[in-house]
Protein backbone atom coordinates (compact mmCIF):
# COMPACT_ATOMS: atom_id res chain seq x y z
CA UNK A 1 0.00 0.00 0.00
CA UNK A 2 1.29 3.20 -0.92
CA UNK A 3 2.10 5.92 1.86
CA UNK A 4 -0.28 8.43 0.92
CA UNK A 5 -3.14 5.67 1.74
CA UNK A 6 -1.65 5.14 4.85
CA UNK A 7 -1.60 8.65 5.65
CA UNK A 8 -5.45 8.80 4.39
CA UNK A 9 -6.13 6.30 6.72
CA UNK A 10 -4.34 7.47 10.39
CA UNK A 11 -6.26 10.83 9.11
CA UNK A 12 -9.48 8.66 9.22
CA UNK A 13 -8.30 7.25 12.51
CA UNK A 14 -7.04 9.96 14.04
CA UNK A 15 -10.53 12.29 13.35
CA UNK A 16 -12.43 8.74 14.71
CA UNK A 17 -10.43 9.12 17.47
CA UNK A 18 -10.75 12.68 18.12
CA UNK A 19 -14.97 12.41 17.26
CA UNK A 20 -15.28 9.99 20.54
CA UNK A 21 -12.36 10.17 22.59
CA UNK A 22 -13.81 7.38 24.60
CA UNK A 23 -12.74 4.62 22.17
CA UNK A 24 -9.79 3.06 22.82
CA UNK A 25 -8.13 1.35 19.86
CA UNK A 26 -8.83 1.66 15.87
CA UNK A 27 -7.75 -0.64 13.42
CA UNK A 28 -8.16 -1.13 9.63
CA UNK A 29 -7.64 -4.04 8.06
CA UNK A 30 -7.78 -6.09 4.84
CA UNK A 31 -11.03 -8.28 4.13
CA UNK A 32 -8.14 -10.74 4.04
CA UNK A 33 -6.97 -9.88 7.38
CA UNK A 34 -3.47 -7.82 6.48
CA UNK A 35 -3.79 -4.84 9.28
CA UNK A 36 -3.28 -1.88 7.13
CA UNK A 37 -3.28 1.13 9.71
CA UNK A 38 -4.16 0.94 13.42
CA UNK A 39 -3.18 2.69 16.48
CA UNK A 40 -2.94 -0.48 18.63
CA UNK A 41 0.58 -1.43 19.13
CA UNK A 42 2.48 -3.24 16.26
CA UNK A 43 2.74 -6.59 18.24
CA UNK A 44 -1.05 -6.94 18.10
CA UNK A 45 -1.97 -5.75 15.16
CA UNK A 46 -1.03 -8.38 12.98
CA UNK A 47 -3.35 -10.56 15.40
CA UNK A 48 -5.94 -7.82 15.68
CA UNK A 49 -6.38 -7.30 11.84
CA UNK A 50 -7.08 -11.11 10.86
CA UNK A 51 -9.44 -11.22 13.75
CA UNK A 52 -11.56 -8.06 12.26
CA UNK A 53 -11.65 -9.57 9.07
CA UNK A 54 -12.68 -13.21 10.91
CA UNK A 55 -15.54 -11.58 12.29
CA UNK A 56 -16.72 -9.74 9.76
CA UNK A 57 -16.45 -12.65 7.36
CA UNK A 58 -18.39 -14.82 9.42
CA UNK A 59 -20.91 -11.66 10.11
CA UNK A 60 -21.73 -11.41 6.52
CA UNK A 61 -22.20 -15.09 6.30
CA UNK A 62 -24.47 -14.88 9.44
CA UNK A 63 -26.51 -12.04 7.83
CA UNK A 64 -26.66 -13.86 4.63
CA UNK A 65 -28.00 -17.31 5.88
CA UNK A 66 -30.42 -15.79 8.65
CA UNK A 67 -31.68 -13.84 6.16
CA UNK A 68 -30.44 -10.12 7.77
CA UNK A 69 -29.89 -8.73 4.49
CA UNK A 70 -26.39 -6.81 4.12
CA UNK A 71 -24.42 -6.65 7.32
CA UNK A 72 -24.10 -3.12 8.92
CA UNK A 73 -21.50 -4.05 12.06
CA UNK A 74 -20.91 -6.50 14.23
CA UNK A 75 -20.51 -6.23 18.39
CA UNK A 76 -19.13 -7.69 20.97
CA UNK A 77 -19.69 -7.22 23.97
CA UNK A 78 -17.31 -7.99 27.38
CA UNK A 79 -18.01 -7.38 30.47
CA UNK A 80 -15.22 -4.30 30.21
CA UNK A 81 -15.83 -2.80 26.91
CA UNK A 82 -16.59 -3.54 23.14
CA UNK A 83 -14.93 -4.49 19.92
CA UNK A 84 -17.65 -3.40 16.90
CA UNK A 85 -16.49 -3.83 14.10
CA UNK A 86 -17.66 -2.51 10.23
CA UNK A 87 -17.39 -3.34 6.84
CA UNK A 88 -15.34 -0.76 4.55
CA UNK A 89 -16.45 -1.40 1.38
CA UNK A 90 -15.18 -4.57 -0.40
CA UNK A 91 -11.73 -4.70 0.48
CA UNK A 92 -11.63 -3.45 4.03
CA UNK A 93 -12.82 -3.67 7.84
CA UNK A 94 -13.31 -0.87 9.97
CA UNK A 95 -12.75 -2.29 14.19
CA UNK A 96 -13.33 -0.05 16.79
CA UNK A 97 -12.45 -0.86 20.54
CA UNK A 98 -14.18 1.14 23.33
CA UNK A 99 -14.66 0.83 27.08
CA UNK A 100 -17.70 -0.46 28.79
CA UNK A 101 -20.88 2.20 29.39
CA UNK A 102 -19.32 4.08 25.70
CA UNK A 103 -22.14 5.97 23.83
CA UNK A 104 -22.51 2.81 21.23
CA UNK A 105 -24.97 5.43 19.35
CA UNK A 106 -22.20 7.63 18.95
CA UNK A 107 -19.75 5.04 18.09
CA UNK A 108 -22.14 3.97 15.35
CA UNK A 109 -22.46 7.44 14.09
CA UNK A 110 -19.14 8.17 13.65
CA UNK A 111 -17.48 4.75 12.45
CA UNK A 112 -20.03 4.58 9.93
CA UNK A 113 -19.28 7.53 8.37
CA UNK A 114 -15.15 6.02 9.13
CA UNK A 115 -15.65 2.88 7.19
CA UNK A 116 -17.27 5.03 3.81
CA UNK A 117 -14.01 6.95 3.97
CA UNK A 118 -12.03 3.99 4.57
CA UNK A 119 -13.77 2.39 1.57
CA UNK A 120 -12.98 5.73 -0.90
CA UNK A 121 -9.13 5.38 0.47
CA UNK A 122 -9.36 1.86 -1.08
CA UNK A 123 -11.04 1.92 -3.72
CA UNK B 1 -18.30 -30.49 -6.78
CA UNK B 2 -17.16 -29.04 -10.42
CA UNK B 3 -14.58 -31.53 -12.31
CA UNK B 4 -12.97 -28.20 -13.64
CA UNK B 5 -12.10 -27.40 -9.57
CA UNK B 6 -10.95 -31.24 -9.17
CA UNK B 7 -8.56 -30.64 -12.27
CA UNK B 8 -7.00 -27.37 -10.61
CA UNK B 9 -6.60 -29.56 -7.62
CA UNK B 10 -4.78 -32.23 -8.93
CA UNK B 11 -2.94 -30.01 -10.98
CA UNK B 12 -1.79 -27.79 -8.09
CA UNK B 13 -0.81 -30.76 -6.35
CA UNK B 14 1.10 -32.12 -9.44
CA UNK B 15 2.94 -28.57 -10.05
CA UNK B 16 4.35 -28.39 -5.95
CA UNK B 17 6.14 -32.14 -6.47
CA UNK B 18 9.72 -32.02 -7.92
CA UNK B 19 9.64 -33.70 -11.12
CA UNK B 20 11.82 -36.52 -10.18
CA UNK B 21 8.75 -37.62 -8.11
CA UNK B 22 5.90 -36.87 -10.23
CA UNK B 23 4.03 -39.65 -12.00
CA UNK B 24 4.83 -38.93 -15.81
CA UNK B 25 3.59 -40.89 -19.38
CA UNK B 26 6.63 -42.95 -19.61
CA UNK B 27 5.94 -44.21 -15.89
CA UNK B 28 2.47 -45.69 -17.57
CA UNK B 29 4.14 -46.83 -20.33
CA UNK B 30 6.42 -49.34 -17.93
CA UNK B 31 3.17 -50.43 -16.43
CA UNK B 32 1.35 -51.13 -19.24
CA UNK B 33 4.27 -53.23 -20.53
CA UNK B 34 4.19 -55.92 -17.20
CA UNK B 35 0.01 -55.39 -17.71
CA UNK B 36 -0.83 -58.66 -16.67
CA UNK B 37 1.04 -59.32 -14.10
CA UNK B 38 0.10 -56.15 -12.57
CA UNK B 39 -3.96 -56.97 -12.93
CA UNK B 40 -2.70 -60.33 -11.44
CA UNK B 41 -2.14 -59.19 -8.10
CA UNK B 42 -5.39 -57.07 -8.20
CA UNK B 43 -7.16 -60.36 -5.95
CA UNK B 44 -3.72 -59.96 -3.45
CA UNK B 45 -4.01 -56.69 -3.09
CA UNK B 46 -7.51 -56.06 -2.73
CA UNK B 47 -7.63 -58.62 0.00
CA UNK B 48 -4.49 -57.04 1.94
CA UNK B 49 -5.96 -53.52 1.27
CA UNK B 50 -9.60 -54.31 3.12
CA UNK B 51 -8.10 -57.16 5.72
CA UNK B 52 -5.46 -54.36 7.22
CA UNK B 53 -8.42 -51.76 7.30
CA UNK B 54 -10.32 -53.83 9.32
CA UNK B 55 -7.80 -55.74 11.30
CA UNK B 56 -7.53 -52.02 12.61
CA UNK B 57 -9.70 -50.35 14.86
CA UNK B 58 -9.79 -46.62 13.86
CA UNK B 59 -9.89 -47.87 10.06
CA UNK B 60 -12.53 -50.32 10.70
CA UNK B 61 -14.97 -47.61 12.24
CA UNK B 62 -15.05 -45.59 8.64
CA UNK B 63 -17.09 -48.50 7.00
CA UNK B 64 -20.68 -49.22 7.90
CA UNK B 65 -21.77 -52.55 7.99
CA UNK B 66 -22.15 -54.83 4.75
CA UNK B 67 -19.97 -52.45 3.08
CA UNK B 68 -16.53 -54.23 2.21
CA UNK B 69 -17.77 -55.76 -1.45
CA UNK B 70 -18.50 -52.06 -2.51
CA UNK B 71 -15.35 -51.11 -1.02
CA UNK B 72 -13.24 -53.63 -2.49
CA UNK B 73 -15.21 -53.39 -6.05
CA UNK B 74 -14.06 -49.50 -6.16
CA UNK B 75 -10.21 -50.73 -5.46
CA UNK B 76 -10.55 -53.25 -7.82
CA UNK B 77 -11.80 -50.89 -10.47
CA UNK B 78 -9.46 -47.73 -9.42
CA UNK B 79 -6.47 -50.42 -9.83
CA UNK B 80 -7.49 -51.35 -13.77
CA UNK B 81 -7.94 -48.11 -14.73
CA UNK B 82 -4.51 -47.50 -13.15
CA UNK B 83 -2.76 -50.05 -15.15
CA UNK B 84 -4.71 -49.83 -18.31
CA UNK B 85 -5.69 -46.21 -18.03
CA UNK B 86 -5.92 -43.66 -19.76
CA UNK B 87 -3.98 -41.85 -16.56
CA UNK B 88 -5.17 -38.34 -17.74
CA UNK B 89 -6.50 -35.28 -16.32
CA UNK B 90 -9.48 -37.16 -15.82
CA UNK B 91 -7.81 -39.84 -14.11
CA UNK B 92 -5.93 -36.80 -11.17
CA UNK B 93 -9.26 -35.03 -11.17
CA UNK B 94 -11.01 -38.62 -9.71
CA UNK B 95 -8.14 -38.95 -7.24
CA UNK B 96 -8.86 -34.72 -5.85
CA UNK B 97 -12.43 -36.36 -6.05
CA UNK B 98 -11.35 -39.29 -3.42
CA UNK B 99 -9.76 -36.32 -1.17
CA UNK B 100 -13.37 -34.54 -1.04
CA UNK B 101 -15.04 -38.18 0.06
CA UNK B 102 -12.10 -39.05 2.74
CA UNK B 103 -13.27 -35.61 4.32
CA UNK B 104 -16.51 -36.77 4.06
CA UNK B 105 -16.05 -39.93 5.55
CA UNK B 106 -13.28 -38.78 7.97
CA UNK B 107 -10.29 -41.30 6.43
CA UNK B 108 -7.41 -38.86 7.82
CA UNK B 109 -4.12 -38.62 5.89
CA UNK B 110 -2.49 -40.75 8.41
CA UNK B 111 -4.55 -43.74 7.34
CA UNK B 112 -4.59 -43.29 3.16
CA UNK B 113 -0.46 -42.90 3.40
CA UNK B 114 -0.12 -46.30 5.42
CA UNK B 115 -2.49 -47.54 2.77
CA UNK B 116 -1.01 -46.39 -0.46
CA UNK B 117 2.21 -47.55 0.88
CA UNK B 118 0.75 -50.98 1.37
CA UNK B 119 -0.26 -51.22 -2.10
CA UNK B 120 3.04 -50.54 -3.24
CA UNK B 121 4.84 -53.39 -0.61
CA UNK B 122 2.06 -55.82 -2.11
CA UNK B 123 3.56 -55.39 -5.74
CA UNK B 124 6.93 -55.39 -5.06
CA UNK B 125 6.53 -58.71 -3.50
CA UNK B 126 6.10 -60.03 -6.77
CA UNK B 127 7.51 -57.32 -9.16
CA UNK B 128 10.90 -55.94 -8.29
CA UNK B 129 12.08 -54.83 -11.82
CA UNK B 130 13.58 -51.29 -11.19
CA UNK B 131 11.60 -50.11 -13.49
CA UNK B 132 8.33 -50.76 -12.69
CA UNK B 133 9.18 -50.63 -8.75
CA UNK B 134 10.19 -46.54 -9.65
CA UNK B 135 6.82 -45.70 -11.71
CA UNK B 136 5.21 -47.23 -8.68
CA UNK B 137 6.75 -45.59 -6.73
CA UNK B 138 5.89 -42.33 -8.54
CA UNK B 139 2.44 -43.02 -9.18
CA UNK B 140 1.87 -43.41 -5.62
CA UNK B 141 3.69 -40.30 -4.35
CA UNK B 142 1.17 -38.68 -6.95
CA UNK B 143 -1.94 -40.22 -6.19
CA UNK B 144 -1.42 -39.41 -2.25
CA UNK B 145 0.30 -36.07 -3.03
CA UNK B 146 -3.73 -35.68 -4.93
CA UNK B 147 -5.62 -36.97 -1.94
CA UNK B 148 -3.92 -34.92 0.53
CA UNK B 149 -3.56 -32.34 -0.81
CA UNK B 150 -7.39 -32.13 -2.07
CA UNK B 151 -8.39 -32.80 1.24
CA UNK B 152 -6.51 -29.82 2.93
CA UNK B 153 -8.48 -27.87 0.00
CA UNK B 154 -11.60 -29.60 0.79
CA UNK B 155 -11.16 -28.36 4.23
CA UNK B 156 -11.03 -24.87 3.63
CA UNK B 157 -13.18 -24.80 0.68
CA UNK B 158 -15.72 -25.59 3.37
CA UNK B 159 -14.40 -23.63 5.82
CA UNK B 160 -15.08 -20.72 3.70
CA UNK B 161 -18.54 -21.54 2.25
CA UNK B 162 -19.94 -21.89 5.65
CA UNK B 163 -18.35 -19.43 7.43
CA UNK B 164 -17.74 -16.77 4.47
CA UNK B 165 -13.81 -16.81 5.97
CA UNK B 166 -11.77 -16.38 2.30
CA UNK B 167 -9.03 -18.79 1.91
CA UNK B 168 -6.64 -15.83 2.09
CA UNK B 169 -7.54 -15.13 5.28
CA UNK B 170 -7.66 -18.68 7.00
CA UNK B 171 -4.01 -18.58 5.67
CA UNK B 172 -3.49 -15.69 7.19
CA UNK B 173 -4.88 -16.73 10.49
CA UNK B 174 -2.96 -20.03 9.87
CA UNK B 175 0.38 -17.95 9.79
CA UNK B 176 -0.10 -15.91 13.22
CA UNK B 177 -1.48 -18.97 14.78
CA UNK B 178 1.77 -20.95 13.60
CA UNK B 179 3.83 -18.11 15.11
CA UNK B 180 2.28 -18.00 17.99
CA UNK B 181 2.13 -21.61 18.60
CA UNK B 182 6.68 -21.56 17.66
CA UNK B 183 6.77 -19.02 20.53
CA UNK B 184 4.81 -21.45 23.34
Amino acid sequence: MGVSRQVELQEVIRQLRQAVPEITGVMVASTDGLSLASDLPEAEAARAAAMAATTLGLGKRIAQTSNLAGLEEVVVRGQSGYMVVYSAGDKGVLAVAAPAGANLGLIHLEARGAAQRIAQVLG
Amino acid sequence: MKREKLKEIARQAMEDMAQEARFRPEDHQVLLKHKDRLLALTDELVKAFYDTLFATPNTRKVFHEGERPEREKTLRDWWRRTIEGPVDEDYWAWQAYVGLLHVKRVVTNPMMLGQAFLIENVVRRHVNEPEVVEALGRLIATVAAIIAHGYEKIQLLSVEETTGIGQDLIRTNVRIGVEKLLEE
